[in-house]
């Protein structure tokens, strides 16, 4: 059975997390070896990377792409590519998706530019399966389970907020459309959940969905 | 006006840059002097990624990264000094790319334009001067050597003479330069083509 390549999607606070690794864990219990991976990070140069994004000097929008790419592009050809060759699973936190939200929608890049570079970064290797996890980014919790409003997020919290959380929530309210939008375009691809749901609920689809993926043998290699 | 400088470590690129950036501050020019991978904070971090990071980067790994530091570079300096009608002098653009990842790394000059135009939004210099030497001088100048300039000598002949590729390949907006001559001889052609290309902007 091919092995398969999952992805998990959504804005900081939709709960990817968890769910990837329970998702991880079921596929361990069916008896298939499984790598669980985050972006960017992942590799030597990946974590340099993920400093530099989270912590380091104000970059432009192409800058920030051109990072994350080039993050993505090592974890494929180093760590990616070379376990689905052996037959492992890859589940993996965040990958192109991300890359068409925040940049394309979030800072309004080029749909075809940032496209075509990330298919070139990645040698077109799309995802088997990606489970979008939708929230309004008003109602998402950064990690602590705090709820941040609109309005008290800028004063209580900005200081405790990294490069990328700092983010305005209007910037994540785009990347949540840019999520719709792309959830739509691929919908093939992408099952959009709703992050509103009980965890316990949203495991119990994933799970469901994952045994039909299973069941159909499903490849990645779909186009991105 | 936006000129580069290119060419093999030790050809002088960074000498030549300075002294034409002085020459035409002489003029009354304000100048904007930049180096590539770098130029900007998070272009000189990622310069060192490049530099002294893993040996073993993968060839898109490595392109990405240079259109990083170029995109950068591009939105915080170059177009800004462009727009304020500065004169940009830059020690390596784009032809680095087209000879390390196009021609050394195999990826082809197309693939090296489609990525580059993503991270510099097309924006081409006015000028190029890539200073050619033989490599075996090159190295007795060149005290230091990194990943981007190497001292085996094997590596140094394959980029000489991808850069003179590379400067055949463009002929109208490259001018390739003996750069085996004097620092002065050299800087005085230097001077002339900028000139001409002054007289007829």
């Amino acid at each position: 059975m091919a092995p398969l390549f999952i992805t998990f999607e959504g804005i900081d606070g939709a709960g990817k997390t968890s769910q990837l690794q329970s998702a991880a864990w079921f596929l361990r219990k069916q008896k298939r070896p499984v790598k669980v991976l985050r972006e960017p990070g992942g590799t030597p140069l990946g974590e340099h990377i993920r400093e530099l994004l989270l912590h380091g000097d104000e970059m432009s929008a192409r800058a920030e792409a051109s990072l994350f790419a080039a993050a993505r592009a090592e974890l494929v050809e180093r760590v990616i590519k070379p376990a689905l060759e052996e037959g492992i699973d890859v589940v993996c936190d965040r990958y192109v998706d991300s890359s068409l939200a925040y940049q394309v929608y979030g800072r309004d890049l080029d749909y075809d530019a940032v496209a075509a570079w990330n298919a070139y970064m990645v040698d077109e290797l799309a995802p088997s399966r990606t489970y979008l996890l939708s929230i309004a980014a008003e109602d998402a919790t950064y990690g602590t389970g705090r709820q941040l409003s609109l309005f008290d997020a800028e004063e209580r919290d900005w200081e405790r907020l990294d490069r990328l959380e700092r983010e305005s929530l209007i910037f994540q309210r785009r990347v949540e459309m840019g999520y719709d939008a792309l959830a739509t375009k691929f919908e093939e691809r992408i099952l959009r959940i709703s992050a509103y749901l009980k965890p316990a609920h949203i495991k119990d689809i994933i799970r469901s969905d994952l045994q039909v993926v299973l069941a159909t043998d499903r490849q990645p290699a779909l186009p991105i | 006006m936006f000129v580069s400088f290119e060419g093999i470590g030790g050809a002088g690129k960074t000498t030549q840059a300075r002294l034409l950036s002085e020459w035409l501050r002489s003029l009354g020019l304000v100048v904007q002097e930049t180096r590539e991978p770098g130029g900007t904070p998070v272009g000189e971090q990622i310069r060192e990624l490049l530099l002294n990071g893993s040996s073993d980067l993968g060839p898109r790994a490595e392109a990405a990264l240079f259109a990083a530091s170029r995109a950068q570079l591009v939105d915080a300096v170059i177009a800004p000094a462009l727009d304020r009608g500065s004169v940009v002098v830059c020690d390596r653009y784009i032809d680095s790319s087209l000879v390390y990842q196009g021609d050394i790394e195999g990826i082809g000059d197309d693939e090296v334009f489609k990525l580059n135009a993503f991270a510099t939004h097309g924006l081409m210099p006015d000028l190029t001067f890539v200073l050619l030497i033989e490599p075996a001088v090159a190295k007795a100048r060149r005290k230091a050597h990194d990943r981007i300039e190497p001292s085996d000598s094997s590596r140094l002949r394959e980029l000489h003479e991808a850069y003179v590729r590379v400067a055949d390949a463009f002929p109208e907006r490259i001018v390739a330069i003996d750069a085996s001559g004097s620092v002065d001889d050299v800087s005085q052609l230097i001077r002339s083509r900028v000139s001409l290309l002054m007289g007829t902007a």
